[in-house]
């Protein structure tokens, strides 16, 4: 048998080593060199997103204005359900303006305080939405003072970081009156990674609002150029209407008072600029041939046609205007359909409520909500959405007015009437009876006026969210009492269970799931 | 050239891989002949052959040369020896001058050629028990004078050797078989190839000889059956659809799960650019050690290289390989005929209180339509290419053409694809290579819709459920399709699939150009650049003649494009050497990569004649759109393998990858690997087992990455289209934040696995068995996790705590098991157990997947504690004689059933084994393949079956109803006919995600069946013809399963969302049966 030897390599081994190391060497070097050859510079590996701008990575005016737009454009989409209907669940449904109608055990919850589950859908969809409002402007007051584009003047810049302010302000306003001691949460998560706060009380809370809003009264203009901004951007006025507003939450009338008087034009004792009058015709703040008056301050912009905005409202009108047979949602309560006929207010009545019988043998045939019966004609609000464009997907074209000039002139009546000075408050209570042909209040004494202010606020900013507010800032008790006592059309008692700990609303259980750091409101 | 030479006998021909370079500089004084030789085998690739007795008496040369040819070189070298040499391949083979030839005989020649009738070059014929033989010539023939009595002996590296006694013939010729495994052929390794010998990791690779023997359309095709520790499942019957491919389970949640392809050296994601009828050789890399080197490009699910056809020095060569074939379903749904349904939707609508209902006689008795009869047909498939190839001593070629043509079962679904690839090699001069290999292939695709609901215009669904008296047009005569049981909106499945032309067409081009500079000190730099581009337009019309929907509206209209171009630049620098006993080589290397992709939709109504489709006639927009993204990889590796002696052998490697898709502040990360083996029977304590041929124990432990599925998780972006009217007239743009907070914190998902197996041949070489054994593990999971709402945000993406852990063992077993009379018998068995779970830390909510239409629920979890591909739903305790109802499962026994506490892991889609058994059979001139693969243990959520079986909706049902519960006292497992969706109190429906839908998945399937007859070259030798082979291919003929729906392999899901999908039938287009006729032919 023949032995088969494989001869590549005469070298010895002991050559080994000197032999193998030049190669060896000559391999590290040229990885080296290599590292710079297709290995490319840093920026390489730096692909920003094509699609969009990042968060952390603004540059131009144009990316601070596009931002800012968003601010406004995610409170009228409603794909959310904020600022489209649910302030007008808590705000009325939860008070004896509105029940919750439709078909939503969770929105029926909210309206009888029976059971408030900590995963209530409208209670958590607020808690996520406003966080949501809140992030969009957080990204403004993190990014926009580093852009350096000389397009973005110093002007605009502040007023920007104002208008951010503003909203901030104005949606932890909504936070903290709802839920009570909230999350103060004042950066991106990009320049604020610690997401797993605690809840800050109700006084930091409120220190942080009125610190944003007057930030935001010094940075914003009295009036924007084109005057129609000035009632859809935050304004130097609004800010001062809303801080107005916070005070008199806290509690705090004197500062309340020098805010109205901010905001008020000269007639009704104020130094505001703004030139805000009310509309001689109480209906045109709700007719869409009016949009952005002079009695508006601050106003949320809906476009026809556009299937985002107003879609919500169409839950509420009534069959015939949105041609959805179900159930519609937040009809009036008898209640205050007795306000409105026990003051003589056939004006802002017609403007708030209209009515319509669909029961058996109507053309457009639906259950009846809650409290009602079916062979009812059944209210329905009348005040947002009105102008619905047909079918059902649509969505109204319809703006919606979050603040206005009545609601600081009663706010300031208000202010007036608890720090003892009665007699200076009831002619403004006069002037916005006026407009709707009532006559002067008869109340005189201290606790009359505020009631008769108190009535006056429901019957005026009926479904404008306002009600349950006004009720806590009477009193806690006032408000258990007043809501344990309603009665339906025929004066059988709702039943409603409301305790002090209900006037909050808990905190959403899947959020506290997220962030362990996340106390629960007594009593949920 | 002339190949003939005179060999010395070798019983082991062992050829080294090189780059091989035809020019010999040298300068050597007073150097032996070994010495020499060993140069020039360092400079050129080229082994010598011979004995030590050969060299005895051999002159010392002194030599100085530059440049010159390797004959040049070796005409100096022997000029005054007593030596003559001759090159075979790259093999001098160096032999004494012919002073004691044998004494002169009779003269024999013949022809060898391998088994499908290819003549072989370079075949040694050895006449027995002497040192005298020849080679083939490249037309395989020889000539030999032989003594009385001889038996020739012919060997070739790669093929069994064969003896033949001459008797008294003048011309012997010669089959040569490969064998299945062979320890010295060159195995791809990824950045290079080893001996398979050498290897020291977990390694597959897939013998493709027979890829043209059979109609094969999609690469990944090929690896079917074939490869343990790899699952290749077809997700749907469509033509030219992908297949979906494990290797060793799935290990990621929400990343990538598919393997990374590359072929020849470029790294791409699919195989869409390539015609499978131009693959070589593929290697499938699946354990850490082996697809370490590709760092985290995502060879933590595997490495798929694909090396395809080149040129061979020499005579050129044309292959042409044709088939046409028919293709049919393998199985039609039975279902209620008319009369019968009727019956059903009547009792449904009594049991649930409507008593009134009843369906008039007129409509039973109008129409009795089987869907399944009008929506699938026989489909021809044709498919043809051609394959040029051949080669001079600087460079080589090889051109291919392909063309396929395949009809889906389901009409109007149609695959075309035309296919080009060029590769060229050429040596420019002594140090530099150059080459490139372009792929280009343009497909058109007409798709029909499928994994949907009826009222949805699945087809599938829609031709189960659309009632058998329902009438195929509608009608008011105005020649549209009916419609189905759902709506006034939806059509039937004759619209479905005739009313809208949904087409596609791809362009596809891979290709890289490269270049090889030899270098010294046994080092060799190359650079290759490699793109790929993939362009789809789709164009789709619902035609307002044909279906109502359309009809309202004129015409709908939507044109899709998009483009994803990507490039990749490597640079590698390779050292090998082989020092003593010391074998050695080092690569190290960069690679820089970066994809675009663009991509725009755009849609319309409104059309003025339906004859013009293109969407400028169109009156209303609806959708206009453009997206664009990049990505880039930036990675520097090396490796190194060590072997001594053959015996010990080592292989350590790392790569350092960066990509943007990664958090800004670590986008860098290491993936280290290292391997060890231990040939154990090449010690001497081992010598003396003869019956082991070989045995190699082997270990490995490496890191490997995965890319996370979005392109930018570090950013929190702003999403344009946030619109506002300040002045309620004027649209000003607005961005706002996306729900998704990035994470520059980002990190890989990190993949870390232990191997350990060993190869082991008895019987010399007649049974091989290869089996490995692993664990792995994959970290840092990225899932997408809620944040805190107060950070004004939803999720973010991050890594979880915890793990996804497939732990495994395969193995495959080769066996010659007969020849001899002309009939040879080879097989092999291969098997892959897995077992995968999830592990995330305490308290993480389980994932709900599998979401099901029909009820609005999931069906399927991602659970801690339970594998991926898991269901979870109730459990079916049977039907209660009495009501008709199932009774589910009582599971914390409170009396009631309830989705919180009722509800339980119900199956896994995940199989406990695969496995894949090839039979090869030859006699004389025929051979025959036989596939057979399958799974077991696996379960199947029928999605379909809760459509066609559940007796809620008015809607036709399957003939398993026919058993249905009707009256007090009948037992049997189908529940009552129930419209609508009540259930008595405290429990759930019986349509409710139970173990009802839940069936077996294993199946036993012959997957291909292939009998090829090669033709006798005295009948073809005209023409020039070297070659003639037809075959008979029969795919998917028989499968045994359980399964009550069309295929157990069919899946809803492909590409994104496998992790968490797998295992759901919903519709999904059904599996083809085919018996195809084809032809090879061999210039």
């Amino acid at each position: 048998m023949m032995r088969m030897q494989r001869r590549y390599c005469p070298f010895p081994t002991a050559d080994l080593a000197p032999r193998l190391a030049p190669g060896l060497a000559a391999c590290l070097a040229l990885a080296l060199a290599l590292a710079g050859l297709s290995g490319c510079s840093k920026s390489f590996l730096n692909q920003t997103p094509q699609n969009t701008l990042t968060s952390g990575d603004f540059k131009s005016a144009a990316d601070a204005e596009a931002a800012i737009v968003g601010c406004y454009s995610l409170m009228a989409n409603s794909t959310y359900w904020y600022y489209n209907w649910n302030y007008l669940i808590d705000g009325d449904v939860r008070s004896d303006n509105n029940y919750s109608g439709g078909s939503a055990p969770d929105i029926d919850g909210v309206d009888n305080f029976t059971s408030v589950a900590t995963d209530n859908q409208p209670i958590s969809e607020d808690w996520y939405e406003l966080y949501m409002d809140i992030g969009a402007t957080n990204l403004i007051l993190d990014d926009v003072p580093g852009i350096t584009d000389p397009a973005l003047t110093a002007t605009r810049k502040a007023q920007i970081l104002g208008e951010a302010k503003f909203l901030r302000a104005y949606h932890y306003s909504h936070l903290v009156r709802n839920y009570g001691p909230v999350v103060l949460q004042l950066h991106t998560i990009t320049v604020d990674p610690n997401t797993l706060k605690s809840r800050s009380p109700v006084d930091s809370v409120y220190a942080q609002i009125i610190q944003d809003l007057k930030d935001a009264e010094a940075f914003l203009p009295v009036a924007y150029s084109d005057n129609a901004d000035s009632h859809s951007r935050a304004t130097q006025g609004a800010a001062e209407a809303v801080l107005a507003k916070v005070y008199a939450q806290t509690g705090d009338y004197r500062d309340c008072l020098t805010y109205c008087d901010k905001v008020l034009p000269p007639q009704y004792g104020g130094a505001g600029a703004a030139g805000y009058a009310l509309l001689s015709n109480f209906d045109w703040l709700f007719d869409s041939q009016h949009k952005n008056s002079v009695e508006s301050i601050f106003e949320l912009q809906h476009t026809e046609g556009t299937p985002d905005h107003g879609y919500a409202q169409g839950l509420m009108l009534p069959p015939s205007v949105q041609a959805q047979y179900w159930v519609k949602f937040a009809p009036p309560t008898q209640d205050l359909v007795r306000a409105f006929k026990t003051a003589g207010d056939m004006v802002r009545y017609k403007s708030s409520i209209t009515w319509e019988y669909n029961g058996p043998g109507s053309a457009n045939p639906v259950a009846s909500p809650t409290h009602y019966a079916s062979t009812d004609t059944i209210p329905y609000v009348w005040k947002i959405g009105r102008n619905w464009p047909g079918g059902w997907s649509g969505g109204s074209g319809d703006n919606l007015v979050l603040l206005r000039l009545a609601d600081i002139i009663l706010l300031k009546a208000e202010a007036l009437n608890v720090l003892g000075q009665t007699s200076d408050a009831i002619p403004l209570l006069n002037a916005i009876r006026a407009r709707v042909d009532l006559p002067p209040t008869t109340a005189v004494s201290q606790t009359d006026v505020a009631l008769a202010i108190l009535n006056e606020r429901r019957l005026e900013l009926a479904f404008e969210g306002e009600r349950w507010y006004d009720l806590l800032r009477f009193g806690a008790q006032y408000t258990i009492d007043l809501m344990n006592g309603q009665v339906d059309g025929k004066g059988v008692s709702l039943g409603y269970q409301v305790t002090a700990s209900k006037l909050l609303y808990p905190i959403p259980q899947n959020d506290r799931d997220n962030n362990p750091n996340l106390s629960q409101n007594p009593g949920y | 050239m002339k190949l003939t030479a005179i060999l010395v006998l070798t019983t082991c021909l062992q050829v080294s891989a090189k780059v091989y370079s035809q020019k010999v500089t040298l300068s050597l004084r007073n150097a032996s002949l070994g010495k020499v030789f060993g140069e020039i085998t360092k400079q050129t690739g080229y082994s010598f052959l011979y004995t030590d007795e050969v060299l005895e008496g051999a002159q010392k040369v002194d030599i100085k040369i530059t440049n010159a040819s390797i004959e040049s070189v070796l005409d100096r070298c022997f000029r005054d020896q007593p030596l003559t040499y001759s090159i075979v391949e790259h093999t001098v083979v160096v032999q004494r001058k012919q002073e004691n030839n044998a004494p002169p005989g009779t003269e024999v020649h013949g022809q060898v050629t391998d088994t499908a009738g290819r003549p072989m070059a370079g075949v040694t014929v050895t006449i027995a028990g002497t040192r005298k033989g020849v080679a083939t010539d490249a037309d395989g023939r020889f000539t030999i004078s032989v003594p009385e009595k001889a038996v020739l002996h012919f060997s070739s590296v790669g093929y069994e050797g064969v003896d033949v006694a001459v008797a008294d013939r003048a011309k012997v010729n010669v089959i040569l078989r490969p064998i299945a495994v062979s320890l010295n052929d060159m195995v791809f390794i990824g950045y290079g190839a080893q001996r398979r010998r050498d290897i020291t990791s977990a390694i597959s690779t897939i013998s493709v000889t027979d890829v043209s023997e059979r109609p094969v359309v999609s690469a990944a095709e090929i690896l079917a059956g074939k490869s343990p520790g790899t699952q290749i499942l077809l997700p749907s019957g469509k033509p030219g659809s992908d297949f979906t491919v494990f290797v060793r389970g799935i290990a990621s949640l929400t990343g990538n799960t598919q393997p990374l392809y590359v072929i020849d050296g470029v790294v791409s994601y699919d195989t869409h650019s390539l015609d499978p009828n131009t693959i070589q050789s593929i290697s499938i890399l699946k354990d850490a050690s082996a697809a370490g080197i590709y760092g985290a490009a995502g060879s933590t699910n595997g490495v798929v290289l694909i090396t395809t056809k080149k040129g061979v020095k020499g005579r050129a060569k044309v292959e042409v390989n044709a088939y046409t074939g028919s293709q049919q379903i393998t199985k039609k749904i039975k279902l209620l005929n008319s009369r019968q349904l009727a019956t059903l939707l009547t009792e449904e609508q009594v049991n649930s209180g409507n008593t009134g209902f009843s369906i008039p006689d007129s409509l039973v008795t109008a129409n009795n339509n089987n869907w399944q009869d009008l929506v699938y047909r026989k489909a021809p498939m044709t498919g043809i290419n051609a394959g040029f190839s051949g080669g001079g001593d600087k460079g080589t070629y090889y051109f291919g053409v392909g063309y396929v043509d395949q009809d889906g079962i389901a009409e109007t679904s149609n695959y075309k694809r035309y296919s080009v690839i060029l590769n060229l090699e050429q040596q420019m001069n002594d140090w530099l290579g150059v080459g490139t290999h372009i792929s280009y292939n343009r497909t058109g695709y007409n798709d029909v819709y499928d994994n949907n609901r009826a009222q949805y215009n699945g087809f599938v669904l829609s031709a189960l459920n659309t009632p058998p008296f329902s009438a195929i047009y509608n009608t008011n005569g105005d020649g549209t399709y009916g419609f189905s049981a759902f709506s006034q909106a939806v059509p039937n499945p004759m619209g479905d699939i005739y009313g809208t032309n949904n087409y596609t067409i791809g362009n596809n081009l891979l290709g890289d150009g490269h270049l090889v500079i030899k270098l010294p000190f046994a080092l060799s730099f190359r650079s290759q650049l490699g793109v790929t581009l993939e362009n789809t337009y789709q164009s789709i019309f619902q035609d307002p003649r044909l279906t109502e929907r359309a009809k309202q509206l004129a015409g709908i209209g939507n044109y899709n494009t998009a483009e994803g171009f990507r490039y990749i630049w490597d640079n590698t620098l390779t050292f090998d050497k082989q020092a003593g006993k010391h074998a050695i080589d080092v690569i190290v290397g960069s690679s820089a990569s970066k994809q675009h992709d663009q991509s725009s939709n755009q849609a319309g109504y409104g059309f003025p004649s339906p004859d013009v489709q293109v969407l400028s006639a169109a009156s209303t927009y609806t959708l206009n759109q453009s997206f664009a993204d990049a990505w880039t990889l930036e990675s520097y590796f090396g490796r190194a393998n060590y072997a001594y002696d053959g015996k010990y052998l080592a292989s350590a490697s790392i790569r350092w990858d960066g990509s943007s898709r990664l958090g800004i502040r670590n986008q860098w990360a290491n993936f280290p690997a290292f391997s060890a083996g231990w040939r154990v029977s090449d010690e001497d304590f081992f010598k003396s087992v003869h019956f082991v041929s070989d045995l190699k124990l082997r270990a490995g432990w490496g890191a490997t990455g995965n890319l996370p599925a979005d392109l930018y998780p570090s950013f929190t972006q702003l999403i344009a289209g946030n619109n506002y009217a300040f002045n309620d007239s004027t649209m000003v743009s607005g961005t706002v934040p996306s729900s998704q907070a990035g994470n520059p914190d980002l990190l890989w998902e990190e993949t870390k696995q232990f191997n350990t197996g060993l190869d082991i041949s008895v019987l010399n070489n007649r049974l091989n068995l290869s089996a490995d054994f692993y664990v792995k593990r994959t970290h840092d999971l990225i899932l997408s996790v809620p944040q805190p709402q107060s950070t004004g945000v939803s999720t973010k993406e991050v890594n979880m705590p915890g793990y996804v852990q497939n732990k495994g063992f395969e193995f495959i077993l080769s066996a010659d098991i007969f020849r001899g009379h002309g009939l040879s018998w080879t097989s092999a068995l291969n098997m892959s157990f897995n077992k995968n779970i999830v592990e995330l830390p305490a308290g993480t909510s389980p994932i709900l997947t599998g979401y099901i239409q029909d009820i609005g629920g999931n069906a399927g979890i991602v659970k801690s504690g339970l594998p991926l591909g898991s269901f979870w739903g109730y459990i079916d305790d049977g039907v209660n004689v009495q009501t008709g109802n199932i009774t589910f499962r009582d599971l914390n026994h409170d009396g009631k059933i309830d989705p919180d506490n009722d509800r339980a892991f119900i199956g896994s889609a995940l199989p406990k084994f695969t496995y894949g058994f090839t039979n090869q059979l030859s006699y004389k001139r025929f051979d025959l393949n036989i596939l057979i693969d399958g799974v077991y243990g696996n379960k199947i959520f029928d999605a379909t079956r809760m459509e066609t079986e559940d007796m809620t909706d008015m809607v036709n049902q399957t003939t398993a109803v026919l058993h249905r519960w009707k009256k007090p006292g009948d037992a049997t497992d189908m529940p009552k006919a129930y419209y609508g969706s009540a259930a008595p109190a405290g429990t759930v429906p019986n349509y409710s995600i139970s173990t009802r839908w839940v069936e077996s998945g294993s199946f036993l399937r012959f997957r291909q069946i292939t009998l090829d007859y090669n033709l006798d070259r005295k009948w073809i030798g005209i023409a020039g013809i070297s070659g003639l082979r037809l075959f008979i291919t029969l795919q998917n003929m028989f499968i045994i399963t359980k399964y009550k729906g069309y295929s157990p392999e069919l899946n809803v899901t492909s590409g994104a969302n496998l992790a968490t999908q797998e295992g759901f039938d919903h519709g999904t287009y059904p599996e083809a049966k085919s018996f195809t006729f084809g032809l090879n032919v061999s210039l």
